[in-house]
């Protein structure tokens, strides 16, 4: 906690607050960034196998690849969302298996399992984006600035 | 003398079943990686790289079918492509009007892939003005372009069929979805 913060806090505050700290589990830092480097780079590593299987199979050049290959991510991590097995992999992996688009695909799946007592329409239906929303609004967003940004220096800054 | 339990305590069993989890994590990313480092060397890739083969050698039986078609051209690509230190690899064919330069990119250079392959275009534009010149750093037509030149010794080669396989390649590098 930022110390303003804490100067704020009453005396017995503060002591609880130093009594929860020595007693906090320490995170594991340096392994959750191994582990997440080696799982994500495992997912892209799939990814590019399947990106060079359609180039290889199909007539599918380096540049359009990405879009079938997306695709095929996205729907194996749904189907092992709901299998359960991508849950594990994302308890051992942490953003590893989040920031790869197939964490997309584990986002809308696990909102739609949880949401699905209540209903198809107000359950299932109503609450699938519900974690994925976020991704496709600034993902869009992010995508506009950046474009925007790049007609800007190409147009105008000479680049 | 302390009673014998008769099952383990629950603690013992977490802990159990935490090194038997870590442990079939640890098998599974090792596998996992002895796989991927496996794949990573690329043996088919090296195979069907150029880097050693003559690529100036477009016909081997020496037949007047083969001695139609002039692959002058390509060659000259080839070798313009090849001094530059952008390239990597880089392989060439030609018929008609029409020429076909497929070439790929060292990894590291990649970054400014956009510029070289304008460059790269402009120059073959300028050194051949009367051919209508068709190149690409992409992978897919690289395997084409070869597989097209390797066709070329193949007896049953078709002059029509060579010309119909281009354009394809042609229509493939320009497209974008």
């Amino acid at each position: 906690m930022a110390n303003e913060k804490r100067k704020k806090l009453t005396p017995v505050q503060q002591e609880y607050h130093l009594f929860e700290k020595e007693r906090e589990t320490k995170r594991p830092i340096v392994r959750n960034c191994v582990c997440a480097f080696l799982v994500g780079g495992i997912i892209c590593t799939i990814g590019q196998a399947i990106s060079y299987f359609y180039m290889y199979f199909f007539d599918f050049t380096e540049q359009t690849a990405g879009n079938p290959t997306v695709a095929t991510m996205v729907f194996l991590s749904m189907i092992l969302t709901g299998l359960g097995f991508y849950d594990r992999i994302a308890q051992f992996a942490g953003a590893g298996s989040a920031v790869p688009v197939t964490g997309f695909g584990n986002a809308v799946i696990s909102a739609a399992i949880e949401h699905r007592t209540e209903g198809f329409v107000l359950g299932v239906g109503s609450n699938m984006f519900k974690l994925a929303g976020s991704v496709i609004l600034f993902g869009t967003f992010s995508a506009f600035v950046i474009a925007l940004v790049k007609t800007i220096a190409t147009q105008w800054g000479g680049l | 003398m302390a009673a014998r339990q008769p099952f383990p305590g629950f603690a013992e069993i977490h802990k159990t079943n935490g090194l038997m989890e870590m442990k079939k994590w640890w098998l599974a990313a090792v596998a996992a990686i002895i796989a991927t480092s496996g794949c990573a060397k690329e043996e088919t890739e090296q195979k069907q790289s150029l880097q050693r083969a003559n690529l100036l050698r477009t016909h081997t039986s020496g037949t007047a079918k083969h001695a139609e078609l002039n692959q002058g051209p390509a060659e000259r690509a080839v070798a313009y492509l090849r001094q530059r230190d952008d390239v990597r690899d880089v392989v060439a064919v030609n018929s008609g009007d029409r020429l076909l330069v497929a070439y790929q990119i060292p990894h590291m250079k990649r970054w400014s892939r956009k510029q070289i392959e304008k460059d790269i275009d402009h120059k073959l534009r300028d050194m051949f003005p009367g051919y209508d010149v068709v190149s690409s750093s992409d992978l897919k037509i690289f395997w084409k372009t070869k597989e097209l030149k390797a066709n070329m010794d193949n007896p049953r080669w078709d002059e029509r069929k060579f010309n119909q396989e281009i354009r394809r390649i042609e229509k493939l590098s320009k497209e974008q979805t």
